[in-house]
């Protein structure tokens, strides 16, 4: 492979934690003339190489250090120890419209942020028309920006700093600006930068997003290099050491009042075995068995399937299916049988509950006692998260036929 | 080497200023008439005061004859005002800013050279309406504007530089705002603005003369007052002070402006 073109070389960062800050006279005469503080390492002997046209994923908690990280990649901070290269052009998504004033025009303001971001006025000129047309706001631009909603302010400051096309992108969880629509042409427009060869380091805690973008993650823990990898297996460990953790939830993992509970989970193939695998199109049936102390009259049924970095894929309960029964006693078993499992390959976590009819607090809610692995049928589908098993035709055009009596040849 | 990075970030350099100069009259009435009226204003104080009340004689130009208070008076209040305005503003303008120094990089000097250099603007339309006073009371100044720009541009870099140096050292140690104006007070009266040199007495000249702002201000007078090439050791001692200042200014900005996102 060629020269990276980002390494990050044993680098540290410390901040000092002021106990009585002086920035005053009177307090360093008093104080003497040092301010008393400890230091901290938010980043230590970090080392990592980004090649070009990768995706770069930085995962951790809060505090972990990703910003920091960030901040030094950009020249924010200057690192204590250790060093940073970069080779190529640069443009951070840390800030959007970054300098702009409220008293200049969305006109003055795009060359006004432009220039911080290093595009030069020639390069503007020439992107004008494209900023103002991804921002969608044509009719403002010679409006000054404080008549600008924020949401109008943010597609503004993202439209210019996308089109920076810079060879190096640095994204700190900003994909959510704007609208619905906006947001969808902003991740499209990413994408589309990522398969035209730019190198990008993304920063994030959505898990779906940092999978879907990136092909290399990098997760911190305290300012330290935990794991660096394939997408795929930090982010499983991640997320294994995440749910390791007990939750601080006072609701917990499981609680309810209790006159009816479940006992036992358990998945079950259409010949019957138990299994904690499957592939992606396979039958399968859940077994909820429950005991219940006394008779529970219409309890209605749920249960939420999750990724395991937490998305909910899909919360049926038997309101919806006409399916609550009249009433559970004693101990028993409720089958849940689902046909065909549309889910891609995955690691799956599953949610079940039991509610009185008026869905006020549960007899029983336990989050996440079981879960499961969903393998890949031969030829999976690359992308997404489920498969819709659509049914292909080729053939003339079918103009004339409506929907409903449009018959595949 | 590090005045080559400054040519090729000169773009954001002229955005900044162009933010400045732009924002700075918004939403008032009179807009751009404020940076005249406010001179003006000090200027017919100063004359009351000074030229009237305490009766300080303007002395008689050489060679130009020419006799006038609020003139000689306004040929070293332009770049006195320019100096200390620049300086207590570039000491705002980065803590101002902090927000963008905490989330972007860019060259931090920018922000304190675009405050000085949008204050050039308006000295230069100062200098200009100056100068037109001048010609109408007969003193001859148009030989004398290619002097007039040198100077201009040495008092501009060692503006900029003493601004680098204090704004720089006001974010880890904010009591210099309130320092500085204090100095800024009793530098002014140090400064022969309101006064001509010829009053100080001779013991005390030499020290005076190491002041640079009575450097220049002689030698602004001398050009547009006296209409005279200030002496050469004037003019040596300026680029000497200018160059040093800027430098240093930019070298030490540049040095503590490492650890600005953090103790902004």
């Amino acid at each position: 492979m060629a020269d990276p073109v980002i390494t990050i070389d044993h680098v540290s960062k410390k901040f000092r934690l002021y106990h009585e800050r002086h920035q005053s006279l009177k307090a360093a005469v008093i104080n003497g003339r040092r301010s008393r503080y400890e230091e901290f390492w938010a980043l230590e002997d970090v080392s990592c190489e980004v090649f070009a046209g990768q995706s770069f994923g930085i995962i951790g908690s809060n505090g972990s250090g990703k910003s920091t990280l960030l901040k030094c990649l950009t020249g924010i901070l200057t690192p204590d120890k250790g060093s940073l290269s970069i080779r190529g052009t640069t443009s951070a998504l840390l800030e959007l419209g970054a300098g702009f004033h409220p008293e200049l025009s969305g006109r003055e303001n795009i060359y006004l942020n432009g220039a911080i971001l290093g595009m030069g006025k020639k390069l503007i000129d020439k992107r004008f028309e494209s900023i103002v047309d991804f921002s969608g706001l044509e009719r403002f631009i010679d409006q000054p920006l404080k008549n600008y909603s924020s949401g109008m302010y943010a597609k503004l400051g993202f439209s210019v700093a996308i089109h920076a096309e810079p060879e190096i992108l640095i994204v700190d969880e900003v994909l959510s600006v704007g609208d619905e629509a906006f947001r969808r042409k902003s991740s499209d427009k990413i994408t589309a930068m990522r398969e035209s060869g730019a190198t990008i380091v993304f920063v994030s805690h959505g898990l779906s997003q940092v999978r879907t973008l990136c092909d290399r993650v990098m997760w911190l823990e305290k300012g330290v290099v935990r794991e660096i990898g394939a997408a795929n297996d930090v982010l499983a460990d991640y997320v294994e050491s995440a749910t390791e953790v007990p939750s601080a939830n006072p609701h917990g993992a499981r609680w309810g009042t209790g006159e009816i509970k479940f006992s036992s989970i358990e998945m079950f193939d259409r010949a019957g075995h138990s299994i904690n695998s499957l592939s992606t199109g396979e039958g399968v049936e859940f077994r909820l068995r429950y005991i219940a102390t006394e008779p529970i009259p219409r309890p209605v049924v749920s249960f939420a399937l999750f990724t395991n970095d937490g998305f909910e894929v899909s919360a049926p309960t038997t309101m919806e299916h006409d399916s609550t029964p009249e009433v559970l006693e004693g101990i028993g078993e409720i089958t849940v049988a689902i046909d065909q499992l549309p889910l891609h390959e995955g690691t799956y976590d599953l949610s079940v509950a039991l509610h009185p009819t008026d869905l006020s607090k549960p007899y029983d809610l336990w989050h996440k006692p079981f879960r499961f692995e969903v393998v890949s049928a031969p030829n999976p589908e690359r992308r997404g998260l489920i498969t819709l098993y659509p049914k292909w035709w080729f053939g003339p055009i079918r103009t004339a036929v409506p929907w409903a009596d449009a018959e595949s040849p | 080497m590090i005045v080559l990075d400054l040519l090729e970030t000169r773009e954001l350099l002229w955005n900044f200023t162009l933010r400045e100069l732009r924002t700075r009259y918004k939403r008032s009435v009179l807009g751009w008439m404020w940076s005249l009226l406010n001179p003006l204003g000090i200027m017919l104080v100063y004359t009351l005061v000074f030229g009237v009340i305490l009766d300080v004689q303007a002395p008689v130009g050489d060679p130009s004859r020419l006799n006038s208070f609020p003139l000689y008076l306004m040929c070293a209040l332009l770049p006195w005002t320019f100096f200390s305005t620049s300086v207590t503003t570039s000491m705002a303008s980065l803590i101002g800013n902090a927000g963008l120094v905490r989330k972007v990089w860019f060259p931090r000097e920018h922000l304190v050279l675009a405050t000085v250099g949008a204050l050039v603007v308006s000295l230069c339309i100062e200098l200009t309406l100056l100068m037109i006073a001048m010609l109408l009371v007969g003193n001859m100044v148009l030989p004398w504007i290619p002097g007039v720009i040198i100077l201009l541009v040495l008092l501009a870099m060692f503006t900029a530089g003493i601004a680098m140096f204090l704004s720089a050292a006001n974010v880890y140690f904010r009591d210099l705002t309130h320092i500085w104006g204090i100095i800024v007070q009793m530098w002014f009266y140090a400064t022969p603005v309101v006064y001509p040199l010829t009053l100080v007495p001779e013991r005390y000249r030499f020290l005076y003369n190491l002041n640079p702002l009575t450097s220049f201000v002689t030698a602004l007078r001398d050009l547009l007052y006296d209409l005279r090439m200030p002496s050469a050791a004037t003019i040596g001692y300026l680029t000497f002070v200018s160059f040093t200042s800027f430098l240093l200014g930019l070298v030490v900005f540049r040095k503590m402006s490492r650890r600005f996102a953090e103790e902004l």
